[in-house]
């Protein structure tokens, strides 16, 4: 699994890096930090892969 | 769309960054609304006094006029602050209604944005940075505010037409949504009186909780009776004198998060217009429930 902090890169490196994966290659997963309410996080992606956002901790959403 | 930020402080120490953190907040709600903006501020530093503020689309000439001759006028003291097209007239709290009727004789086009001892409301047409700079809300300190950017839908982008609106003394209303019934409803307030300027819905909203408080309901069974009377979509965040005070339609499709910690209470329409205050890694954060309304206060 490869890290992606947008805490330190942007978020147009973020999706540019994750647009250049080749579909040939072995599956990578992809775990991106510190998106702190960012929209289009990897937006447009054409290649299978699991991108997992990880939020911040201690929010709940109330049922 | 529109976007909605507010801020309330607990802790007194973060009061002269107030408007500053509130400034940051509303900016990254541009997306959500850069047609017009607006921000209610409310600063505890002069308990004596009220405040009128004001606005004008002759700011020279108008409030020029207005220092030359309100104080005679009212036959008191008065001080006005000009920041760019507002300005804040402050007087004794016995002269509010006499400087009002004197107000409207001496320049009829200045429109009145807010009254109240604390409230200073500030809006205009243009990008959220642009109209904050105008006012230089980032050097201002206070308790609470609460701040609006509008993408508009249901009436022309005016000044007037930007929020916060006022609903009385000390208070003020945002909303974000549209309702559907404000035609009607305008009409039924107007036959029993009430003052209403444009063709905004939400100037309607705030028409209505003016109202219901003026029958002699607390602001939040006027806001419970929102819940009733009005129809549409709405988050709506009301301003008072000692903090805020948020709810939302029943469907709530309008969205809404919030965030606590113990030095503050904040609301933002969206999580990224949170994610600079102090400690918000460590704050409760959380969806406000439809239909039911919440209230912080000193």
């Amino acid at each position: 699994m490869k890290v992606f902090d947008l805490e330190s890169n942007s978020l147009r490196e973020l999706n540019a890096t994750l647009h250049e994966q080749k579909s040939d290659i072995n599956k990578v997963n992809w775990e991106v930090q510190n998106p702190r309410g960012k929209h289009a996080i990897a937006v447009g992606l054409d290649t299978p892969m699991e991108v997992r956002v990880m939020v911040q901790q201690g929010i709940t959403w109330e049922e | 769309m529109c976007g909605i930020v507010g801020l309330f402080l607990k802790d007194q120490s973060l009061m002269p960054s107030l408007g500053l953190m509130l400034t940051n907040m509303l900016i990254t709600m541009t997306e959500r609304g850069p047609d017009s903006a607006g921000i209610a501020i409310y600063d505890s530093t002069s308990n004596k006094d009220f405040k009128l503020t004001v606005q004008s689309g002759n700011p020279e000439v108008e409030f020029r006029l207005i220092k030359d001759n309100l104080s005679a006028m009212i036959e008191s003291s008065v001080s006005v602050e000009v920041k760019d097209t507002h300005a804040v007239i402050k007087l004794s709290g016995e002269k509010i209604t006499l400087a009002r009727q004197a107000l409207a004789k001496l320049c009829p086009a200045v429109r009145v944005m807010s009254v109240g001892e604390k409230v200073e409301i500030y809006k205009e047409v243009g990008l959220p940075r642009e109209v904050v700079d105008r006012f230089s809300i980032s050097k201002m300190s206070g308790s609470h505010g609460i701040g609006h950017t509008r993408m508009a839908t249901e009436s022309a982008v005016t000044t007037m037409g930007a929020h916060p609106f006022s609903t009385g003394q000390d208070q003020c209303l945002v909303h974000n949504g549209s309702l559907s019934n404000h035609n009607s409803l305008r009409r039924k307030l107007k036959r029993q009186g009430v003052l209403i300027e444009t063709e905004n819905d939400t100037e309607v909203g705030a028409a209505y909780l003016s109202y219901k408080m003026q029958q002699g309901s607390s602001l939040e069974e006027a806001l419970e009776s929102c819940l009733k009377d009005l129809d549409g979509f709405f988050t709506f965040v009301v301003g008072t004198k000692d903090g805020f005070g948020v709810v939302r339609d029943p469907i709530a499709c309008k969205p809404a998060i919030m965030a606590e910690t113990d030095q503050y209470v904040a609301f933002g329409s969206e999580y990224r217009a949170l994610v600079d205050l102090p400690e918000i890694e460590n704050a409760k954060v959380w969806e406000p429930e439809p239909a039911t309304v919440y209230f912080w206060s000193h």
